[in-house]
């Protein structure tokens, strides 16, 4: 197994981790997914769609006082954009920083932003930083674990959710408390 | 031969249940104190013990060792009462919030004591025996014996009801197809169990009537069911864990996800190389991917993700007037919707490949598709083949080849979808 692979699959076994705290549902549902985090990190999430963020960039997170703006590409499709999205997010999760950019650098990517509430910025365009690298791989994790693309319909629950959270647990190998 | 048979099933028995210990094993390192993961090991644990006690050489070994002959047999019963406990106990967990697990559980612990007690005072108020591997085929007959036997069936009968019947509880409130098939597999171990109870109970009152002995082959079908019901428990208790990443969670079967990593590799890799930034981890061979049959939901994902990632870059770098022109050659054959989309971005990508995008004003992506988009997964691994079939058709290559001619060759008809 080479080094980039034994490091994924450690950095994989992580973010499956730091998933026993958050709600993750059949079929995955990004809106309650955002919230959910929002509330966890006692601060609002803006989701913005924008025609051609521009470069290589696909995504990027913006911090301004308020909230955590997440910008994604509008011209691409809803799983893609469900995935540029979880990526933003997942530096929150993660618990990144997210870099401040001179007021020149914040103009020519944002030209309708005002660069001076601009905190810091994240982009999602190469996994070369370890930042963009874990991610990735917790918006893959969130996506693969969180949510099959099976239909709500026959096989939603109408138990006990407690029961059903801490059979998820178990199954995760995690604890249930 | 049959001694053979029976050996080869223990060990297929004892192998199954330490694989699915070994399995959970490093979740059990990392939640130590959860008291479910403990119930799950001590069941796993025990249950091998049992099934190695009361086979050779174990058996004789222990017999030999204690100086009681046939107290392994018993012993080995006493495990197995052990293990039905902490299933219980599992299952109680599961079930019910930790107070009134904890509870229950002292119930269960207790009821596991008196059988177990019971049984002991049975076996050693009666006469010891010489020794045998085929304890209960050979002396069943006698009513202490057959009195511990009825127990340690009774209470087993209960286990595996209770389990039955929760676990297909859980499988009616299950939300994920892995989790719902595994509680099935572990209800349907406890019919298998139920009927080895059967057997086992059928044999014993055979004797205590005074029939003949039960044929040795009852012994033989005895174990099979032991290892059909453990071999579904310990597949239907850990399936949860590492189903989805066979793709049992997904809306398509874990051979269809295979086929299709298959089929969108070719192209992965040329987009790869167009964009290499796009990717986690540098693509391997055709015949390494082939072999490798891990992880295929999430490899399948990522090479979507990766895909539309390159797609997006390719189209953002096009030359708008190769993308003009693919549309209007497109239109002029009578492509629509999702066909012509698929047929300017598949000649996108041939151009890329050929470097024939220098100098062209940024695109951008605005408007380059009012085609309906795929909204799940499955429909975007759908809508990817396609295009993968579009990209590799001549028919293309020949169009594209003559687009700054504007000279136009024959054009496919609808792609296939």
């Amino acid at each position: 197994m080479g080094e980039t692979s034994r490091k994924l699959k450690e950095l994989r076994r992580r973010c499956v981790e730091r998933l026993k705290d958050l709600p993750l549902t059949t079929p995955f549902d990004l809106e309650r997914f955002c919230q959910a985090v929002a509330e966890h990190q006692g601060r609002r999430i803006v989701l913005q769609p924008v025609a051609d963020v521009g470069g290589q960039t696909m995504g990027a997170w913006i911090r301004i006082p308020e909230a955590d703006i997440i910008v994604f590409e509008q011209h691409t499709t809803r799983l893609h954009q469900e995935h540029i999205v979880l990526h933003e997010i997942s530096h929150i999760i993660c618990g990144h920083d997210a870099p401040a950019l001179g007021p020149d650098e914040i103009a020519l990517l944002f030209p309708d932003m005002n660069p001076e509430v601009v905190r810091g910025v994240l982009q999602r365009r190469s996994y070369r930083s370890d930042q963009e690298l874990e991610a990735e791989v917790q918006a893959s994790v969130i996506r693969e674990r969180g949510g099959s693309d099976v239909p709500a319909g026959p096989l939603t629950t109408t138990g006990d959710p407690s029961i059903l959270r801490r059979l998820e647990a178990f199954s995760r190998g995690e604890s249930a408390d | 031969m049959s001694l053979q048979i029976d050996a080869l099933l223990q060990a297929a028995a004892v192998a199954a249940v330490l694989l699915a210990l070994a399995y959970k094993l490093p979740s059990v390192r990392r939640h130590s104190g959860d008291l479910g993961l403990r119930a799950f090991t001590a069941c796993i644990v025990l249950t091998a013990a049992a099934l190695v006690v009361l086979v050779d050489p174990a058996h004789s070994y222990i017999d030999a060792l204690i100086g009681v002959p046939n107290l392994a047999s018993v012993q080995g019963d006493c495990l197995a009462a052990g293990s039905a406990c902490a299933t219980l106990c599992l299952l109680a967990y599961l079930n019910y919030p930790p107070d009134r697990a904890h509870r229950i559980n002292l119930v269960f612990a207790a009821i596991t004591f008196l059988v177990v007690a019971l049984m002991n005072w049975l076996f050693f108020s009666s006469p010891f025996r010489p020794e045998t591997p085929n304890y209960w085929t050979l002396y069943g007959g006698d009513p202490a014996i057959a009195t511990l036997r009825l127990v340690f069936l009774g209470f087993i009968a209960f286990v595996l009801l209770t389990m039955a019947r929760l676990t297909l509880r859980f499988a009616a409130i299950s939300t994920r197809r892995s989790m719902k098939l595994g509680m099935q597999l572990v209800a349907a171990g406890g019919a298998v169990g139920e009927l080895w109870v059967v057997l086992e109970v059928a044999r014993t009152l055979v004797q205590v009537l005074g029939a003949s002995q039960p044929p040795l082959a009852t012994e033989t079908l005895g174990r099979i069911l032991v290892a059909a019901l453990l071999t579904l428990i310990a597949i239907g208790a850990t399936l949860p864990s590492w189903g989805p990443r066979l793709g049992f969670d997904s809306a398509q079967t874990p051979m269809g996800e295979y086929l299709s990593l298959h089929r969108l590799y070719a192209l992965w890799r040329t987009l790869g190389e167009l964009t290499p930034g796009v990717a986690l981890m540098a693509p391997r061979s055709r015949f390494a991917e082939a072999i490798d049959l891990r992880d295929i939901h999430f490899r399948l994902y990522r090479r979507v993700v990766e895909m539309r990632d390159a797609i997006l870059l390719v189209k953002r770098s096009s030359d708008p007037r190769a993308t003009e022109r693919a549309t209007a050659i497109g239109l002029a054959k009578g492509l629509r919707d999702d066909d012509l989309d698929l047929m300017v971005t598949a000649t996108q990508i041939v151009l890329a490949v050929r470097g024939r995008h220098p100098g062209g004003e940024r695109q951008g992506t605005k408007g380059a598709s009012a085609a309906p988009q795929p909204a799940d997964l499955p429909a975007e691994v759908r809508w990817l083949e396609r295009l993968a079939r579009w990209y590799r058709r001549s028919a293309l290559l020949r169009m594209v080849s003559g687009i700054d001619d504007i000279d136009l060759v024959d054009l496919p008809g609808r792609a296939d979808g």
